[in-house]
């Protein structure tokens, strides 16, 4: 039996679907557990692992688009993949603004299934993968001391050392042993890459880190 | 002419007449005893008046004693009639009275035919010329038997059975037999009384008259005369109201296309008021049997007409139906009839009257109105689908589209070396599960979206229940309302269109969840629940949502809606369908939030509930 990474949650209430879903994607090597609905599916999930949702819109209590909006809310980054019996055009263009991975009508082909699933679940390992590029220069981030902080930030701002020596009130020679520092703590060789590195810094803060 | 002659055979022939005029109205109707009775009175005083008219003549003691042995036999006869009138008139004499009576004056009469002295005198010793009225009669001079009292007693025997059967009969509760009763007591009085006087007269020798007990009698004669000429003078009055009575029938007959008949079961032949036989098809000069009756009828009813008449027989008499009566045009014409059975004493059938009126206009006005119903219900029917086509798609999608993701799923497993046979056997288990589903779903879509007329049979409400909850389901899941259901088992069916019944019921889900849809979607809850109602079974179907208005019954009037886009006829075809069912509708406003409405279909077969 070929195996293939990530796990699949399904949340849908009908059992008769689950039962379905679950031994298309479990035949074809994928770990798939099934859930009743969101607040179960939230109790028993492991955050852990690289997974993809697959998600019933209509479901009683909750439905889908109002659970996607709890999940962002709760910043969990799970991609999502709707499955629908009368799908209409708003209503998948609302998902997928909102940052649904893929759309789906039932009755589900299984071809449409399993590449939306896959495209989910390499969505999925993206985001895992730049989760922890990004965890790792927090780290190195976090190293340096507060006037290295500084200077950083005014390096990739795009100022001389000159500037910076001024703005400090201190000598440019100072200045330079200070950058070559917070370069070899980021872990950086060129002024571009830490300009990356601080752009994704920067990005992972606006995303709540 | 003398006086006495005059008047003695003045009463001889007028009781002979008065005899003659009832003897002939008993041979006309055997029913009336009395009639025979009285003239056997009146006879009798006529011969006794001839008696009496000899021994006023009779120059002889032995002669008149002859005379009076026969005259004792007529008074015997008499006497014998009066008990018979009493009895078979007023019914309510004491037998014991009666052969008492009877007994003496045969002892009497036993007395008076004894060989020497009669029963008044031990011997007569002359007979004595005397003036009476004018004129010489006989009187006889003897001397009394002490026999006298018995008479006296026979005469106070009478008085105590008349007077005894006068207030037993006023007594009884028969407001219409009391007030006669008084001028047969009064006449036996006063016969008794004249009498008396008379034998006192007579026996004790106080007096020189003739025996008058002829005009005694005429007291009695009249008395029971005049309460027959009340009968008669009744008679008429009540032959002058039947008359009066069948004129109006007949005018109400023609005016309300009214048929009256007679049916004579033993001989088999039918009488009709001249409409009937219009209203039945039947020639004027044909004769009419129950047969030919039937054979006017639709095919179809004559079993049930003839099952009912046979139940009719069977239990209390009454016979009730609704039929169709063939006509030259393609429309039969409908009846309604009644009629009771009259029965003989034997429990035999004798005699059904009745009446039958063409109720067609009615039926088809009835049924043009079930038509109109039935279109109705089918519009509002088919808007209400239209608002759960999404919702009814997906309960069609959501079947196949677990069949196709069953049998790739197979497809995979079978791809396999070696395949999972053990898992796609219970993939095939699921799939045709799914697919009689799916079945069961176009069905039940397919009989919603039919135009057709109403079609009732037993159902269980909880059935309707599930169906309609099932249908829904989506509807309601997808708008975050949840459905709990409450319902015991073992209650009766009711008599209902199973379509239309799950149309309200989906109607009133449709309304609550509308109700609930500004609210949280945690709150947006349906509570069903089913119960046994005295005879009826009840629906109950409460949302949580904002309630209703104070005027709860404005919500059943047509077109008063809460929705932009509803045309507001929901509940006013829910109430004709439930009143359809012989049931009802009504909404309440719960103690808490909400809206509650209640249905209520009587139950059928109660006992194998």
């Amino acid at each position: 039996m070929s195996t293939e990474p990530g796990t699949i949650y399904i949340v849908d209430d009908e059992p008769g679907m689950r039962k379905a879903l679950c031994r298309l994607l479990r035949a074809e090597g994928f770990d798939a557990r099934a859930f009743a609905s969101p607040r179960e599916f939230l109790a028993g999930y492991d955050a852990q692992t690289t997974a993809c949702l697959l998600l019933d819109v209509a479901m009683p209590e909750l439905d889908g688009m109002e659970f996607q909006q709890i999940l962002a809310q709760r910043g969990l980054q799970i991609p999502i993949v709707f499955l629908t019996a009368h799908g209409d055009i708003p209503m998948s263009v609302r998902a997928v603004k909102a940052g649904a991975s893929d759309f789906l009508t039932k009755p589900v082909n299984d071809a449409d299934l399993l590449r939306a699933v896959r495209a989910a679940l390499k969505t999925a390992a993206r985001l895992a993968a730049e989760q922890s590029a990004h965890k790792a220069l927090a780290t190195r981030h976090a190293t340096l001391t507060p006037r290295e902080k500084e200077v950083m930030a005014l390096v990739v701002k795009g100022m001389l050392n000159k500037q910076i020596a001024a703005h400090f009130g201190t000598g440019e020679q100072n200045i330079k042993i200070h950058r070559s520092r917070v370069m070899a703590k980021m872990g950086v060789l060129s002024l571009a890459d830490l300009v990356r590195a601080a752009e994704k810094l920067d990005g992972g803060n606006s995303a709540g880190v | 002419m003398n006086p006495t002659t005059v008047i003695w055979s003045a009463a001889a022939a007028s009781c002979v007449t008065l005899a003659m005029v009832h003897l002939l109205s008993w041979c006309w109707n055997r029913e009336s005893k009395a009639s025979l009775w009285f003239a056997g009175t009146a006879l009798s005083v006529a011969l006794l008046a001839c008696i009496e008219s000899a021994m006023m003549r009779a120059q002889e003691p032995a002669g008149f004693l002859a005379l009076h042995r026969w005259g004792h036999v007529a008074f015997f006869v008499i006497i014998l009639c009066i008990v018979g009138f009493v009895q078979s008139y007023y019914r309510t004499g004491r037998w014991w009275l009666v052969w008492s009576l009877i007994g003496l004056r045969l002892l009497i009469l036993v007395l008076a035919f004894v060989p020497g002295p009669t029963f008044n005198f031990r011997e007569i010793t002359a007979m004595e010329p005397v003036v009476f009225w004018g004129e010489t009669v006989m009187t006889p001079r003897g001397t009394p038997t002490p026999w006298e009292f018995l008479g006296n007693a026979s005469g106070i025997l009478l008085l105590a059975f008349v007077i005894d059967a006068a207030v037993r009969l006023q007594r009884r509760d028969d407001s219409g037999e009391k007030r006669r009763t008084p001028v047969m007591a009064v006449g036996v009085v006063l016969f008794i009384l004249s009498c008396t006087v008379n034998g006192i007269l007579i026996h004790q020798g106080k007096a020189q008259v003739p025996y008058f007990i002829t005009l005694s009698f005429l007291f009695v004669i009249a008395a029971m005369k005049f309460e027959l000429s009340r009968d008669m003078l009744h008679a008429a009055r009540l032959a002058a109201e039947v008359r009066e009575n069948a004129e109006s029938m007949r005018l109400a007959a023609g005016a309300g296309e009214l048929a009256l008949w007679r049916w004579d079961i033993p001989r088999d032949t039918i009488w009709v008021s001249p409409g009937g036989r219009e209203l039945y098809g039947i020639p004027a000069e044909q004769a009419i049997g129950i047969q030919s009756v039937l054979e006017t009828l639709h095919e179809d009813d004559r079993k049930a007409v003839s099952a009912l008449i046979t139940r009719a027989f069977a239990g209390s008499g009454a016979f009730q139906a609704v039929y169709r009566v063939k006509t030259s045009q393609e429309v039969p014409r409908w009846i309604s009839a009644r009629g009771k059975t009259e029965f003989a004493p034997n429990g035999e059938p004798v005699r059904m009257r009745g009446v039958s009126v063409d109720i067609t206009s009615r039926i088809q006005a009835e049924q043009d109105a079930a038509r109109h119903r039935d279109e109705l219900a089918h519009l509002s029917r088919v808007t209400t689908l239209n608002e759960l086509s999404g919702s009814l798609a997906h309960e069609i999608y959501q079947p196949l589209a677990i069949i196709l993701s069953n049998a790739q799923a197979a497809q995979r497993l079978l791809a396999r070396t070696p395949p999972d046979l053990d898992e796609v056997r219970e993939i095939l288990v699921d799939i045709v599960d799914e697919d009689l589903r799916a079945g069961q779903v176009i069905e039940r879509l397919r009989s919603l979206f039919k135009r057709g007329q109403t079609k009732t049979t037993p159902v269980f409400l909880n059935e309707i229940v599930d169906e309609a909850v099932a249908l829904a389901h989506h509807n309601l899941a997808a708008r975050g309302v949840t459905t709990k259901v409450s319902m015991p088992s073992g209650l009766p069916q009711v008599m209902g269109d199973r379509i239309q019944l799950q149309q309200v019921l989906l109607n009133l889900l449709l309304n609550a969840a509308d109700a609930m849809s500004l609210q949280a979607p945690e709150t947006r809850h349906i509570h069903l629940s089913t119960a046994r109602s005295g005879d009826s079974v009840r629906l109950t179907v409460r949302d949580e949502g904002p309630g209703l208005p104070d005027d709860v019954e404005k919500i059943f009037q047509p077109f008063n809606t809460s929705k932009p886009d509803g045309l507001g006829l929901g509940l006013a075809i829910s109430r004709s369908i439930v009143a359809a069912h012989g049931g009802r509708i009504w909404a309440e406003k719960p103690p808490a939030q909400g809206a509650v409405f209640h249905i209520e279909i009587p139950a059928t077969n109660l006992d194998a509930a």
